[in-house]
């Protein structure tokens, strides 16, 4: 209880130990960092201009409002995107199925994508049977981009043009339609109407290496579309003519 | 205090040192069990497959025991036996009641075995931290409250006037714990182990935020802060730095925490004003959390050559720092754009673990190995042991911290990327997981190391319990007791309002005076509290109601039963925040009035999977049905166990009436549609839906007769999910735009 005014200053300062002593713990009585406490009433300074800022509001305001802007300016990006994106005709994407980059990025991403409804072969189990030659939403080969951009979202298959990218698309319907034919162990039953999709103008050089493979015959006797071919996305079409690969 | 006024009224008295023994053991044992399940569900984040396909041993009945063994078992035993040792000998008083004091320790254990039981069988409340159902809520208030008696019954029969700082702490700890517990678990009993939170919602998401949060805040900070004041200069054989920091950061930290809950819940359908009250706390909290620490490290200060030779100031002086890093990171975390990128990934467990293993385990480990040798009334076997356990606890969170760092990041960043078509990086959520498969690995063996010296520790104590004397020698102390009448006496005191504010004087009255020093610190607990709170429920338009948004049917309702039973909001949330990346992947932002009916709300907060909040109608029945049998033959590689349990296991019907009858108690309009018909026909309406379900399984190629299989239940909720809104709504806007601003109720 003594008093003890300047206790054992074991640094060399001067700090006060107070008259106060719990188990044996005795307590200096210096005063608060200076640091420290700036930074409180700094951090104070800050909460209160940052709730004038921002005031207190009923709903989420602020929040919804800068999402609003974002969302409008991505919706512009992404419009601006899709209308440069390069238009495949059934003939593009008939040629792209002789491109091996093309069908094993397909494959990927239908594994990743697809095969849990469509199976991994192809042979339908949630969704239909893509091996067949019976389709349900397809009239054309390009139609096949159609759908998968564009989904049949009533009968669960999903919309995936903000998802998958637009030469991913490709890749993938391309995948799709090197299925074709392909003989399916217990695939499902066949729905919708029997096209046949193979029947388009053949590529310009109509080739016979550009035949992808047996199921698929373009008809090569025809006059093929020049116009088509440049149409295609980013050249990839003229160096895959070469390749003979399908099917992965 | 040996020389008090009547020293010739001296009194005999001896402390209960028996009960910090059982309390360390406690400690000692929980601890191992609670972290090897920790390293248990970190292994099966990288491989699924470990849960042996055990329904108990799955990741979302395991994480909740984790998290609740480590925080009220292992560090709430770890309090007990600091609280139980130190309290006596700061207050020169034996504790109020030795049968309390037992009754204490075997209530708590129990709750934890009951705990142990009941979580790994899918028992729960499905709020984080409060997981417990009721019967084991009401046991935790009841022995928490012998606990309270048994603490204030020992201040109020002290022989040391002035309450010393760890006391406040002590103090602050009990009462908050106390308020938090009972509010946040107010629920109505549905069945023997079930219950529905009474809050919905909006209401649910911010009580459980006030909880979690607080929970954080009063059960490993402040009791903690209070072991630190004591064993630190113990240890250091110091003086505390700052008398009067302690006064300013204990005072400060007791209010302003309490407002910081909301910062949990950024973006989120929580209105804004309290988003935004809950950063601006936080914030405000770094220098009076940083004041605990100042203190602590400062209180070393001629002492930091011992600190070379002895591992339990090495552990103090790790425990002081990770402390000092966790409170910094929380403030900055409460930022609400860094939130954006922290929020639902693993940065938040990164720093949740900095917290946990650094600061409370750090400082449980420091305190045991100091009291071991005094309770067990010998040296310690071995401090080179000790050394050898400092640094493989030190590397175990380095390497723990570092990978867990680097996957939150990792995956906040890929979430958040667009490429120049506008269309997200990453959409398939998997790419985002996988990528952090590595780091998975890297933080197991992390906290493998840690685990692992929590058996060199082990081995330490049993080694020295085993030398200790054949019977404990009990000494007795002596002190006089408080004087009736009590007046501190006047020192002479600066002139000036301010001056004599700072001199602290005014302090020194209220620590000589335990019921005023209890009573100012509820009131700063529960003043704080009221202002966010109280808001929260009163103002209408905090929750603007959507017409189109209807109760769940009662099969959907036991489908969400199971959600919860699984524990599948450890790992899915169901909030998808008004941020583009997250609208681009998961559908339009969650809006308030979509959880009007979710008793109790399940928003979640982390992503291990993807959010869920719009799932409804987004694939197949059978995809669902296949994805729960083997979610790899749907996602390559995906980390969510198998639940072909769900498949086998038969619905119970039997139960499905009572659940919409207790719902309806809460106020969920049951009665109000398809004129009531769920209030008497609940199972009919159940099975009738089922088969439905079922029929539409089979039709897509899935197995035949799952109509009475829980997968169905689970399924009708899942495609229910978030698609009320897409629904007109007859005769009514069910929009948001056109709410009224409300007026700022928190602040003022």
């Amino acid at each position: 209880m003594t008093p003890d005014p300047k206790g054992p200053a074991p640094h060399g300062t001067d700090d006060l130990l107070l008259d106060h002593e719990y188990d044996g713990i005795k307590e200096y009585d210096n005063p608060m960092p200076k640091w420290w406490l700036y930074g409180f009433y700094a951090s104070m300074v800050f909460g209160l201009l940052y709730w004038l800022k921002v005031p207190g509001t009923g709903g989420n305001e602020s929040v919804i409002a800068e999402y609003r802007a974002d969302s409008t300016q991505a919706a512009a990006v992404f419009a601006q995107a899709e209308a440069n994106k390069p238009r495949m005709g059934d003939a593009d994407l008939v040629a792209m199925v002789g491109d091996a980059r093309a069908i094993a990025a397909g494959k990927e991403t239908f594994t990743k994508m697809c095969a849990s409804c469509h199976r991994a072969d192809g042979g339908g189990m949630i969704g239909p049977n893509l091996a067949d030659a019976y389709w349900l939403h397809v009239k054309s080969a390009s139609d096949i981009i159609t759908v998968i951009n564009e989904g049949v979202t009533a009968k669960g298959m999903p919309a995936w043009n903000a998802v998958l990218k637009p030469a991913q698309v490709n890749d993938v319907s391309a995948y799709v339609l090197s299925l074709q034919g392909t003989a399916v162990a217990n695939g499902k039953a066949p729905q919708g109407d029997a096209v046949t999709l193979t029947d388009v103008k053949a590529p310009v050089t109509g080739a016979a290496p550009a035949a992808p493979s047996a199921t698929i015959v373009p008809t090569a006797a025809s006059e093929a579309p020049t116009a088509a071919a440049p149409a295609n996305a980013g050249g990839r079409p003229t160096a895959s003519r070469e390749a003979t690969a399908s099917g992965g | 205090m040996t020389t008090a006024t009547s020293a010739a009224r001296l009194e005999s008295f001896s402390y209960d040192d028996d009960i910090v023994r059982k309390f360390m053991w406690a400690t000692l044992l929980w601890g191992f069990v609670g972290m090897l399940v920790g390293v248990i569900i970190a292994f099966q984040m990288a491989v699924p497959a470990l849960n042996l396909g055990v329904p108990f041993l799955s990741f979302g009945r395991l994480r909740p025991l984790h998290t609740n063994a480590v925080i009220f078992a292992f560090a709430g035993n770890a309090i007990f036996t600091g609280i139980y040792f130190s309290t006596q000998r700061l207050l020169k008083a034996r504790m109020f009641s030795d049968a309390l004091s037992k009754f204490h320790f075997w209530g708590w254990q129990a709750i934890i075995v009951a705990a142990a039981l009941t979580l790994p069988l899918g028992f729960t409340q499905a709020k984080e931290y409060a997981e417990l159902e009721w019967p084991i809520d009401i046991a935790i208030a009841v022995v928490w409250v012998a606990f309270a008696i048994n603490f204030f019954g020992t201040v109020a029969r002290r022989r040391e006037r002035h309450l010393y700082v760890a006391i406040w702490f002590y103090i602050a700890s009990i009462v908050t714990v106390a308020v938090l517990h009972i509010f946040n678990n107010l629920s109505l009993p549905v069945g023997a182990l079930k219950s529905y939170s009474i809050y919905a919602g909006v209401q649910d998401a911010f009580m459980q935020w006030w909880y979690g949060h607080n929970a954080v805040a009063f059960f490993l900070t402040t009791p903690f802060l209070g072991l630190m004041y004591y064993f630190m200069p113990k240890a250091a054989e110091k003086p505390v730095f700052s008398y009067r920091l302690s006064i300013l950061h204990f005072w400060s930290l007791v209010f302003m925490y309490i407002w910081a809950g909301p910062h949990h819940l950024h973006y989120t359908a929580l209105p804004e004003w309290a988003s935004t009250l809950g950063m601006i706390f936080s914030v405000m909290l770094w220098m009076p959390s940083w004041g605990g620490m100042v203190n602590g490290l400062l209180t070393l200060r001629g002492a930091w050559h011992k600190v070379a030779t002895d591992p339990i100031l090495k552990f103090f002086v790790v425990a002081v720092t990770a402390y000092g890093m966790a409170t910094f990171e929380g403030p900055m975390l409460s930022i609400k754009t860094v939130n954006s990128l922290a929020h639902y990934t693993d940065w938040i467990i990164a720093h949740v673990h900095t917290g946990a293993l650094g600061w409370n385990g750090f400082l449980t480990f420091g305190m045991i190995y100091w009291l071991a040798p005094r309770l067990f009334q010998t040296k310690l076997h071995s401090t080179r042991l000790a050394e050898v356990h400092f640094w493989m606890a030190t590397f175990g969170i380095i390497i723990y911290a570092t990978a867990i760092y680097s996957a939150g990041l990792t995956q906040g960043l890929m979430i958040r990327a667009f490429d120049q078509t506008g269309r997200l990086q990453y959409p398939d959520f998997i790419e985002t997981v996988l990528k952090l498969l590595p780091m998975y690995w890297a933080r197991a063996l992390g906290g493998t190391l840690y685990v692992a010296g929590i058996l060199v520790m082990w081995y330490n104590v049993v080694m020295t319990w085993r030398k200790r004397p054949a019977a404990y020698e009990v000494p007795t102390y002596q002190a006089a007791p408080l004087a009736p009448k009590h007046v501190d006496p006047a020192p002479a005191l600066p002139n000036g309002v301010w001056a004599r504010f700072q001199a602290a004087h005014w302090h020194r009255i209220w620590e000589g005076k335990a019921v005023t020093f209890t009573v100012m610190t509820t009131v700063a607990v529960l003043v704080a509290s009221a202002f966010e709170i109280v808001p929260t429920f009163l103002i209408r338009t905090n929750v603007p109601t959507i017409a189109s948004v209807k109760p769940y049917t009662p099969l959907e309702l036991a489908g969400r039963d199971l959600y919860i039973r699984e524990g599948c909001f450890n790992c899915h949330s169901q909030m998808i925040r008004p941020l583009r990346y997250e609208t681009e992947r998961y559908g339009e932002y969650s809006k308030p009035g979509e959880s009007v009916y979710e008793h109790p709300f399940l928003w979640g907060s982390r992503r291990t999977g993807p959010d869920l909040a719009r799932e409804g109608g987004k694939r197949p029945d059978l995809w669902h049905v296949r994805h729960f049998e083997n979610p790899r033959e749907i996602t390559p590689r995906s980390v969510m166990p198998r639940y072909q349990w769900l498949l086998q296991n038969s619905t119970d019907y039997g139960t499905i009436q009572q659940k919409v009858d207790a719902m309806a108690m809460l106020g969920v309009p049951y009665g109000a549609i398809e004129g009531g018909r769920a209030l008497t026909q609940a199972e009919q309406m159940a099975r009738e839906q089922a088969a439905a379900i079922a029929r539409n399984i089979e039709k897509e190629g899935g197995p035949a007769g799952l109509q009475d299989k829980e997968v169905v239940a689970m399924v009708a909720y899942l495609q229910r999910l978030g698609t009320d809104i897409r629904k007109p709504a007859p005769g009514t806007t069910a929009s948001t735009q056109g709410v009224t601003r409300a007026a700022p109720a928190g602040g003022q």
